[in-house]
């Protein structure tokens, strides 16, 4: 229990307020209830942790604190002798408290950032209360965090306007490596995983890699309890667009068998229809989706060893209304503006579809070497399997004289046809990294290592997006802090080597030679963060950065079904280099909170695939726009704002903002897929206690995109959509349940005036309106 | 200086992971083999050739054109397209044929098209004003088919070149065939010069 009596002042009513965090990752525990013992008066902890009680009379105050998954807290504050304004900062600890209390000296050497980076963690009711129909839905209530889609059920995150292979994606403390190359390819993790997830906006190469130029999504998996027993959690999802459900489960135990291993067991299954836009049906849009995982620990914070074993599998369908044959099927369906034949709602998904599995393992060892040193080692291996139905001339005439065998045969060579993927990748990666984390002195922290990978992907089908290939990598890095009185100083230094070997397919000659290509290189961050005033802190980073090519960059040569265009790699394509730089300011009083941040990047050789109208891919299927790789020197610039205002005691205003600009500076025009500006504006209001809901809450929000004004005008098919505004809404509170269990419930409403909206960064705008009216029923109780 | 030799034993201890790190990956690059690509799909005919040959009427005389591309999509840029020289003020009767001919023997896929006949829909666009095709056939529900049409040239010999677009259709289903609005997916679609003298 650490609770600390900051600011003492002498106002006319008496008012107790603070923030409830948890101790470990100092993320604000949303929710968490804070009760004057003895009365009837209590208060919640709103989306900042913050809670309020004014007009108090007593000459002290208990207050109780509780916390699903927390150890309840009790805290005395003396009042009287003038003391009328009193900030808590009350610092709850998870129940297996013992594994909490070595991250909170490891937090100083933060996991996912540098400790003068802003980082967002995402806490278990956070990721609860705002979990969607994908794992990239929870990430959209971090400002700068948008997503670039495929549908609703296929959505990847973007930060500050980077996204694919220019962020990391960490999932139990492995660079997750799926195909990460397409807008259509989505990261393969289950959105129930119990985790809490860190959203590092801003370069975080030095810690993990070239591919973190853009920064990084952390997804770890969160400790076992340590209180004797068996615990679980039970998550039931309920999504009326789509009629889809979903279920997530896992049981917990610190001792297995009176052993010292630690378990748990974790599975998820999804099942969706067909999504509904206002006014139509979005047909063949559902999805399956079946997960599980098995958790073990063993050892102390000084030897143990943690892993993690889990399996992804989802199928996909692809909106039949973005299925098109060439460029011009692609035209007539944007003039159109909706799809051309729309069945009834259907849970069937066929072809086009997608099916994933991604199965990893991760073993973590850690030594705590001396009182200043601990070594920590994670071996990883990961086997994704994508798999791509085409739906394309499905028309097969059987062979044979006899029309009956002939019949047979079609017959059985269609079911081949669909069965067989047009394009099957298995991407195989092993990896292993070493870091020390050490202190040199009492103000200088850090950490040391190295990293590796060797990966190898194989291809089959008739689709040549991503070819054979073989790729090997290695790095070293160290990064070290100083921390001074109000000052924390930190710099990173890592280089890099890559090496990657494919074998590449000529369609004209039907050859397919090797090709060898490697690069090095270093990448740099410094960064402070200063602190001169309580609640105000500053923060500055600069970092250059370096991301070879990808291989889809270099080899790629077909068409993009859904976008209609070919494109053509370039082999000979350079690394790229950025040089960015951010800084943050975060200032918090009162139950005021104020976020700002601001970047600028500017990216030489920036990779990005060009139309070229000269030459135009004639195929027998009609002309396609060809669009090749190429390099240019790229600018992006932006900033975000987070704001939360207490306007009473149970409501508070709350709003974020954030705008992007991205250019080719070569030719002076704005770049593709940079997220229009976009705002949120919430009001949200709690209670104690409504009839038998504690911890009850209401919040309505209007999030307003403006329509993306910066493009190349005739660059793409279709001109941007409008903005759009959506109005989401949500309640929900803590029910008992028989046994005494707690359970949390939450009624959401998103676009709740069935809105017909268009969002620049989907891919089915073209073809389609965004989803209609979904109303969200989550029920999550922990045992 | 206890410290320092601490700080040795230390970055020993690192470096000595680092070469595990390094051996463990130097291993994988040397058992590494990239597979031979696989991508024969001997179900899937693609087509790779259309013919389309006109007569005249009155004179029975008869021109034939073809579009080829053998190496399918991507790969190179189609090996033959010919140019359609048509009469002024003719009526032609046309018929068109789909073809495999990557495959030997070639393969007529134009029968393909007529055992599904309901389910797709040949279209024909001349630019310029230089001739108007009306299609000859029907399907089994009484829809025009395509696969055998007529084109009638104007009668001034414009200077001006155009050309005659090809499109083959393929609809979902038979309900969402109505003889006027092409379909969402596009299986051919090709277009000859065509110069009227």
């Amino acid at each position: 229990m650490i609770a600390t009596l900051l600011l003492l002042s002498a106002l006319a009513d008496t008012h107790i307020h603070g923030i409830v965090r948890d101790s470990a990752t100092r993320a604000p525990l949303h929710g968490a209830v804070v009760r004057l013992d003895g009365t009837k008066k209590g208060a919640v902890a709103d989306r900042y942790g913050a809670f309020h009680f004014y007009d108090l009379h007593q000459d002290t105050v208990r207050l109780v604190v509780s916390y699903i998954g927390y150890a309840t807290e009790r805290v005395v504050v003396p009042l009287g002798e003038g003391r009328k304004e009193v900030r808590l900062d009350i610092q709850m600890r998870s129940s297996s408290a013992r594994q909490q209390e070595i991250q909170v000296t490891d937090e100083r050497i933060a996991h996912s950032a540098l400790p003068t980076q802003q980082a967002r963690v995402l806490g278990s009711v956070e990721i609860d209360e705002h979990r969607g129909q994908t794992f990239a839905d929870a990430l959209t209530q971090v400002a700068g965090v948008t997503v670039l889609q495929t549908g609703p059920s296929l959505k990847k995150p973007m930060i500050n306007g980077l996204t694919g292979t220019r962020l990391v994606l960490r999932n139990n403390n492995l660079v997750q490596e799926g195909q990460q190359w397409g807008i259509e390819h989505a990261p393969e993790i289950d959105a129930f995983s119990p985790s809490r997830i860190t959203v590092v906006k801003g370069p975080a190469a030095v810690m993990f890699g070239p591919n973190a130029m853009g920064g990084v999504i952390d997804v770890e998996s969160r400790p076992i309890r340590k209180d004797p027993g068996l615990h679980g959690e039970a998550t039931v999802n309920l999504f009326s667009n789509g009629r889809q459900g979903a279920v997530g489960a896992f049981l917990e135990t610190a001792q297995v068998a009176g052993s010292p291993i630690a378990l748990r067991a974790q599975a998820s299954a999804r099942m969706g229809g067909d999504a509904e836009a206002p006014s139509y049906v979005l047909n063949n849009t559902g999805v399956r989706e079946l997960n599980a995982s098995l958790t073990m620990e063993v050892g102390d914070e000084r030897l143990g060893i943690s892993s993690v074993a889990s399996i992804f599998s989802t199928t996909l369908g692809i909106f039949s209304g973005a299925h098109i044959g060439n460029a011009s099927d692609m035209l007539r369906a944007i003039q159109r503006g909706n799809p051309s034949s729309t069945r009834p709602f259907s849970y069937d998904i066929g072809n086009p579809r997608q099916e994933i599995s991604h199965a990893m393992v991760s073993v973590k060892g850690h030594a705590q070497l001396s009182e200043d040193e601990r070594l920590v080692v994670t071996l990883g291996h990961q086997v994704n399997d994508r798999n791509e139905f085409d739906g394309h001339n499905i028309r097969i005439r059987g062979r044979g004289d006899d029309p009956v065998a002939r019949a047979a045969d079609s017959i059985a060579r269609l079911q081949r046809a669909l069965a067989t993927p047009a394009m099957n990748l298995v991407l195989r990666t092993s990896s292993l990294d070493a870091s020390l984390e050490h202190a040199l002195s009492e103000r200088v922290r850090g950490t040391a290592g190295v990293s590796s990978m060797w990966q190898l992907n194989e291809r089959s089908g008739s689709v040549i997006l991503i070819p054979d290939y073989r790729l090997w990598g290695i790095g070293a890095f160290v990064y070290e802090s100083i921390m001074l009185e109000d000052v924390t100083i930190s710099a990173g230094l890592r280089y890099d080597v890559r090496d990657l070997k494919s074998r590449i397919i000529n369609r004209a000659t039907g050859e397919a030679p090797l090709q060898y290509r490697r690069w090095q290189n270093f990448s740099a961050s410094v960064g402070a963060l200063w602190a001169p005033i309580e609640g105000l802190s500053l923060t500055w980073n600069a970092a250059s950065s370096w991301r070879p090519p990808q291989v889809n960059e270099l080899y790629s040569n077909d068409v993009h079904h859904g976008s209609a265009y070919y494109e053509i790699g370039d082999s000979t394509l350079a690394s790229e280099r950025t040089l960015g730089s951010d800084v943050g300011l975060r200032y918090e009083a009162h139950g005021l909170l104020i976020e700002t941040s601001a970047f600028i990047n500017r990216i030489g050789d920036y990779i990005m695939a060009l139309p070229d109208p000269a030459n135009p891919t004639v195929t027998i299927r009609g002309t396609f726009p060809t669009y090749r790789f190429t390099q240019m020197t790229a600018r992006l610039f932006g900033g975000d704002l987070s704001l939360t205002v207490p306007l009473h005691e149970r409501l508070n205003l709350y709003g974020q903002a954030s705008f992007v600009r991205g250019d080719n500076l070569d030719l002076n025009e704005p770049l593709l897929f940079i997220p229009a500006d976009r705002g949120r504006i919430g009001l949200h209001l709690h209670a104690d206690d409504v009839g038998p809901v504690h911890d009850a809450y209401a919040d309505v929000s209007v999030m307003g995109v403006r329509r993306q004004d910066r493009v190349v005008p005739g660059r793409d098919y279709a001109e941007p959509p409008a903005g759009y505004l959506r109005t989401d809404l949500s309640v929900g509170g803590v029910l008992t349940l028989p046994f005494g269990l707690p359970a949390r419930l939450t009624l959401a409403c998103t676009n709740l005036f069935n809105a017909a909206y268009r969002e620049y960064l989907s891919q089915y705008r073209y073809f389609a309106d965004d989803l209609g009216r979904n109303i969200i029923l989550r029920f999550t109780t922990t045992f | 200086m206890t410290s320092s030799t601490n700080a040795l034993r230390r970055f020993g201890r690192i470096f000595l992971t680092s070469a595990f790190a390094a051996s463990m990956s130097l291993f994988g690059t040397s058992c590494d083999h990239l597979h031979d690509p696989h991508d024969h799909d001997h179900d899937h005919d693609a087509v790779t050739t259309v013919v389309l040959t006109l007569v005249a009427q009155g004179s029975n005389d008869t021109t034939r054109v073809t579009w080829e591309d053998l190496d399918g999509i991507g790969g190179n840029n189609p090996n033959r397209i010919d140019t359609l020289f048509l009469r002024p003020g003719t009526i032609y009767v046309g018929s068109v044929q789909f073809e495999n001919r990557a495959e030997s023997p070639a393969k007529n896929l134009t029968e393909d098209v007529l055992e599904d006949a309901n389910e797709h829909q040949v279209f024909y666009a001349v630019s310029n004003s230089l001739g108007q095709v009306s299609v000859l056939d029907k399907d089994g529900r009484g829809l025009p088919l395509g696969l055998t049409f007529s084109i009638a040239t104007t009668t001034t010999a414009a200077a001006v070149p155009g050309s005659l677009t090809l499109s083959l259709y393929h609809y979902d289903s038979e309900s969402s065939k109505n003889g006027t609005d092409p379909a969402d997916e596009t299986d051919v679609e090709v277009t000859f010069p065509l110069i009227l003298r």
